[in-house]
């Protein structure tokens, strides 16, 4: 260990400045200088003290341990709200504590990574044009990695999550959703297929197809189960965040694409689901239909800012709580600067969210854990998902999938806990290789995803026949 | 023939590996390669269901037997000089006109006058449950690549019978009961047959139907799909459903409608997706640019399926027989439709235009030549006799008018020449057949004919004009209500009990045209109501549509229809309690049709079974309320549908509500329940009011307004 430099909370005043003066991330040194020098160690930017939920907690929790409801009190300034009630309620919560991730390469793909790299050391940058929306030094529409290496402010971060939300040009998950009911029992299985194919914002700096005024394509194809198998959704994005999406449907009772009215974020797409159209990658919803955009604190925290795959089954779902198969079974670790903000959904009149708090990790502007508050101000949903590398176990612990460039491995998301603290309830969602016919895809052709996706003609021809 | 087997045992081939193969391949896959690569590749899916539907009011459905209109009123008959045998002797007018079946013949030795009862002759039906059925559905779809897969989906169903209404041999001694021939007769000769659909000549109307009294398997989907690029095409059988409009069909042009399992009163937001009719097609869709969409599509014609009669959800009158459907005969299933299809989308804006060419799926009815041989009196299967002296007389008096063409009678007249050896053979050259369950007086043709959108006098004038052989058997053309009448119950009570009609269906081709356009309205404030509310708009025009014309002549009428729909769709969320209900309004007004493809000039007739105002007994024939079609413009429909989900998607309350401006309304609201681990279960109640003001006959929904029904489906999918 290195010799502390400075005091035990140091890092904490001076994220708290960072706050109070409008200052990026960073503590030892901005988070952009380091990602210009490509240095492979965190510990340049941050004092060591925030990297050690040991030091956190005054020695009472260390990597290796297990947070449960019996030692959680040393560690409850280190979770989000939601997160604690799931330890100390009804539901007892366990989660191991791994060692934190320190490589900024491993916290996100690489060819986000690079292309942000480039970005900090080219000068290419975003900033906010006359109506919200992000463009770069030029005025023109932003392509590369993140727009704002170390955000400022609420807006910076929330168009952070925003424009390139899975951090991949070309996205083709799996989704395999298990929604449980109070009493722990499995209620709903789905699995369905989920792509995202930006047009603009991407790390190639191309704009697709010359779809110079979207941001992305978005859709979803329900494969299982039955009842719902066949119906698609697709959802076009402006660039202009202001502008709620399109959306067009394949329902297969109608058997035909319909144009459908969108501005309602706030329904569960299929039954027993926990999780609003609005939620995922706590930027659902372009982030200009929100308001009120604001950096609440900036503080260490644990969290699944890094996943660890290696423990993930052939199918790669990660193992369940062997006392609560509500839970899986997945590590958390520190992250030495998150972002603590929150917005309200201005734009959706009635909405029966006052507010949404996300815990985002400085280093990577993505967020691990999105809370939505009722309309009294209570706890209602917490969206928390992990993102990591997918390499390790299998069954000669080499496991290794490859991202779209065929040389890194794919870094993406890997577990969402949706779990609704006001009746028990949980949507338990991971990346899947492949269940009911979809399989996931790193390496799927962008023209292919199009055609396949990301059309009206696609829709028609996913849809049930 | 031996093709359409063929096709059939490979299908059912292909149905035992889908329930079968899960199993079986499984272990296969173990073993590698291309098989088991192909099987991780292929996925199957079933559901179980079974949907109830129990009558909630004391009505039944009006055209089956047991329930007919005047099933329990006594209605006088009395017979009249035919004008060949009195007024117009050897064609020639010889007395004034207005005598012509104006002239009683008083009952002086002969049965000519008596009062009839449907229900002295066919038994009242009480049936619960309207309907019950048990099905089994499953798909298979088997991706070879991602650009070649190959989906099959099967339907089976089973209707336990448990309605058990009329029984057509319970009145094997009674007039001789209902004979077949002529064509084949299978869904009138004996008890109800709730599924097959065939041709004429009994060949089935969906060769890959598989189908008996009480159950039905066949295919709505099994296709190979190849895609590439921004092409895809589709080829085998397959349904396709165009437009944005639900429910009310605009540009949804492209497959006919099976009416069988409980007619269009499903749960509504289901639309059509249980009657398209599937039918064998080769589609091609290009998404030309980011914005644009091309569909386009050759399909087999295959025709809409009406109910057979005496089914729970029959619409058509059971006394007369099962349309004959000229499908085979008439070459039809030899024919082609094709159509093409663009839809573009420009931000808030889109466009769509439509054009195809079918062969209208609901065909055109009109009188058919029964080829059932029998006179006015006969034996019984019990040995006992049938037939009154007056049919005696007139079937004595045919015999002895002279054969047509002889030496006694060069130039034909109706008086005294006949084309036929007997009257049982004239009538075989005739839609009309002497049979029990049939039409028994004036009055109920009237009101049978105004259920169906006929005009009772012109459709009686036409068979007449259109098959000689009734003028052979002194039948001639009236003139309004009343000689109307008094023929009809001359000829009814000649016959002893009843007469049954044979009429036919054909089809023809007609070009439609549409053009559509749509806007996502956008407000400042997005908590109007109008914020992100979507407008449709949709437009059908076809010139030279033939309709069923209402006097069931051959050929139909033809008319030159527009057809104009507007929709409004909304998420609208009322309380941040619970999640955006969803919301849709649609407006539909049509030139020609009714919104089941019924001609309007059809509308206005008699709907009712009304009282006998003359007093039973006289001479006379009874006319009070009796009153044939006079038609409307247009008509024009109101919907209001929607759903509104529970917190979770538990529950979903679903409405529709579809309001005929002339007076009907037919309402249903729908909990739908998940709860979990693959099942659902549905309750929904089927309001239908077709006299809420104005003149009933002309609304749509008063043809079905006996089925207020509560309902229940419960489904299991694995």
């Amino acid at each position: 260990m290195r010799i502390r430099k400075y005091d035990f909370n140091y890092g904490r005043r001076k994220m708290m400045e960072s706050v109070a003066y409008g200052l990026g991330a960073g503590v030892l040194m901005p988070y952009d200088k380091l990602l210009a020098k490509e240095i492979d160690d965190i510990g340049k930017a941050y004092p060591d003290e925030l990297l050690s939920v040991e030091a956190q907690s005054k020695g009472k929790v260390k990597v290796g341990d297990y947070i449960t409801k019996d030692n959680v009190e040393h560690v409850k300034h280190l979770l989000d709200p939601g997160v604690y009630e799931q330890i100390t309620g009804p539901e007892n919560r366990k989660i191991y504590i791994k060692a934190p991730t320190t490589n900024p390469r491993d916290l996100v793909s690489a060819a986000y990574y690079e292309a942000t790299v480039q970005d900090v050391k080219s000068g290419h940058a975003g900033k906010f044009d006359a109506n919200g929306n992000v463009v770069d030094e030029n005025g023109k529409k932003w392509q590369g990695g993140l727009p704002f290496v170390n955000p400022k402010s609420g807006q910076e971060v929330w168009a952070n999550m925003c424009l390139n939300i899975g951090r991949a040009d070309n996205a083709c998950y799996v989704i395999e959703q298990k929604d449980y009911g109070a009493n722990g029992k499995q209620e709903y299985h789905y699995n369905f297929q989920w792509v995202e194919l930006n047009s603009t914002a991407r790390t190639d700096r191309k704009v697709f197809k010359g779809m110079e005024n979207e941001l992305r394509r978005q859709s979803v194809f329900f494969a299982a189960s039955p009842d719902v198998r066949g119906t698609s959704f697709l959802s076009i994005w402006d660039y202009d965040m202001r502008k709620i999406p399109e959306l067009y449907g394949y329902l297969p009772e109608f058997r035909r694409v319909r144009q459908f009215p969108s501005n309602q974020r706030f329904e569960p797409l299929v039954p027993g689901a926990v999780w609003f159209l609005s939620d995922p990658w706590a930027a659902g919803d372009p982030f200009l239909t929100w308001g009120n955009h604001k950096i609440v604190e900036r503080k260490p925290m644990l969290g699944p800012w890094a996943s660890d795959f290696s423990r993930h089954d052939d199918n790669w779902e990660p193992p369940r709580q062997k006392d609560n198969p509500k839970f899986f079974d997945i590590p958390y670790e520190m992250s030495p600067e998150v972002i603590v903000t929150s917005c309200e959904p201005i734009g959706y009149p009635r909405s029966p969210v006052s507010k949404r708090v996300a815990y985002v990790d400085a280093r990577n502007s993505m967020a691990a854990s999105n809370i939505r508050y009722d309309r009294q101000g209570k706890l209602w949903s917490n969206f928390e998902m992990a993102h990591g590398q997918f390499k390790g176990g299998g069954k000669d612990g080499k496991r290794l999938i490859l991202s779209a460039d065929g040389k890194n491995p794919a870094w993406s998301w890997t577990y969402v806990h949706i779990y609704d603290f006001q009746n028990r309830r949980m949507s338990l969602c991971n990346h899947s290789k492949g269940a009911a016919g979809v399989e996931a895809r790193f390496q799927a052709d962008p023209e292919w995803l199009f055609n396949t996706y990301c059309t009206a003609q696609a829709l028609q021809a996913l849809g049930r026949a | 023939m031996r093709s359409a087997h063929a096709i059939r045992r490979a299908m059912v081939a292909g149905m035992i590996t889908m329930a079968g193969s899960s199993a079986a391949w499984g272990d296969e896959g173990e073993v590698g390669g291309f098989f088991s690569d192909l099987f991780a590749r292929t996925t199957f899916v079933g559901t179980v269901r079974s949907d109830t539907a129990v009558r909630t009011t004391g009505l039944q459905n009006f055209y089956d037997q047991g329930n007919m209109p005047y099933q329990h009123t006594a209605v006088p008959r009395q017979a009249y000089l035919p004008p060949s045998l009195g007024s117009a002797l050897l064609g020639t007018q010889v007395l004034p006109a207005a005598t012509n079946w104006n002239i009683p013949i008083p009952n002086i030795g002969l049965h000519t006058n008596d009062t009839v009862r449907r229900d002295t002759y066919i038994k009242s039906d009480d049936v619960k449950v309207n309907y019950q059925e048990l099905r089994f559905s499953g798909e298979m779809n088997m991706a070879f690549t991602d650009n070649l897969r190959f989906n099959v989906q099967a339907r089976a169903v089973f209707d336990p019978d448990i309605s058990n209404q009329f029984d057509a041999r319970s009145l094997i001694n009674t007039q001789g009961g209902i004979p077949g021939g002529g064509a084949d007769r299978y869904a009138d000769t004996g008890r109800p047959n709730y599924f097959e659909a065939r041709g004429r000549n009994g060949r089935n109307l969906n060769p890959t139907e598989f189908a008996g009294r009480k159950y039905m398997v066949d295919f709505p989907t099994a296709l190979l799909e190849y895609k590439h690029d921004a092409f895809n095409l589709r080829l085998g059988i397959q349904q396709i459903a165009w437009g944005q409009a639900i429910f009310f069909q605009t540009f949804d042009v492209p497959n006919g409608l099976d009416f069988r399992r409980h007619l269009v009163l499903d749960r509504a937001i289901e639309e059509f997706s249980d009657k398209r009719v599937p039918a064998l097609a080769l589609r091609g869709a290009w998404q030309a640019t980011d914005e644009m969409l091309i569909d386009s599509y050759i399909s087999k014609f295959q025709p809409s399926i009406i109910p057979n009669p005496n089914t729970p959800f029959n619409v058509a009158p059971a006394q007369f027989y099962k349309p004959l459907d000229n499908y085979f005969t008439g070459g039809y299933n030899n024919k082609l439709n094709f159509g093409i299809r663009m839809k573009s989308d420009y931000g808030n804006w889109g466009y769509s235009a439509m054009a195809a060419s079918r062969y209208n799926p609901l065909g055109v009815f009109s009188w058919s030549e029964s080829g059932i041989n029998r006179g006015l009196h006969g034996t019984n299967a019990d040995g006992s006799t049938w037939g009154n002296s007056l049919g005696t007389l007139v079937q004595t008096a045919y015999a002895a008018k002279a054969p047509v063409g002889g030496t006694l009678c060069p130039v034909y007249n109706p008086t005294t020449c006949r084309m036929y050896d007997s009257l049982g053979e004239a009538l075989s050259h005739t839609p009309l057949t002497i049979a029990p369950a049939g039409v028994y007086s004036n009055k109920e043709w009237f009101t049978s004919a105004g259920l169906i959108r006929l005009d009772a006098v012109k459709m009686l004038n036409t068979v007449i004009q259109e098959y000689p052989a009734l003028r052979d058997v002194y039948a001639s053309e009236v003139s309004g209500i009343e000689e109307a009448s008094n023929l009809l119950n001359t000829f009814f009570a000649a016959s002893d009990g009843s007469i049954r009609g044979t009429i036919q269906r054909d089809y023809y081709r007609e070009s439609v045209f549409g053009l559509g356009g749509s806007y996502v309205m956008e407000t400042e404030d997005p908590g109007s109501f109008w914020n992100q509310f979507i407008i449709n708009a949709e437009a059908q025009y076809t010139p030279n549509r033939r309709l069923t014309g209402t006097d069931l002549g051959h050929g139909g009428e033809k008319t030159n229809e527009y057809i104009l729909t507007l929709v409004g769709e909304k998420w609208f969320r009322y309380t941040e309690s619970f999640p955006a209900a969803y919301l849709a309004f649609e407006f539909q007004h049509r030139s020609a049709t009714d919104l089941v493809g019924l001609n309007l000039n059809g509308y206005g007739g008699l709907m009712r079974s009304q009282p006998v105002e003359d007093p039973i007994g006289l001479q006379g024939n009874d006319y009070s309320h009796l009153k044939v079609a006079k038609g409307i413009s247009s008509a024009d429909y109101l919907a209001f549908a929607g759903f509104q989900p529970w917190p979770n998607r538990k529950y979903v309350f679903e409405w529709a509500v579809l309001w005929d401006v002339r007076g009907g309304v037919l309402a249903q609201p729908l909990v739908k329940w998940n709860p979990g681990h693959n099942v659902s279960v549905d309750f929904f109640y089927n309001y239908l009011n077709g006299h809420l003001y104005g003149n009933e006959g002309n609304n749509l929904i008063r043809v079905i307004d006996w089925a207020d029904e509560f309902n229940i489906r419960i489904g299991y999918q694995f």
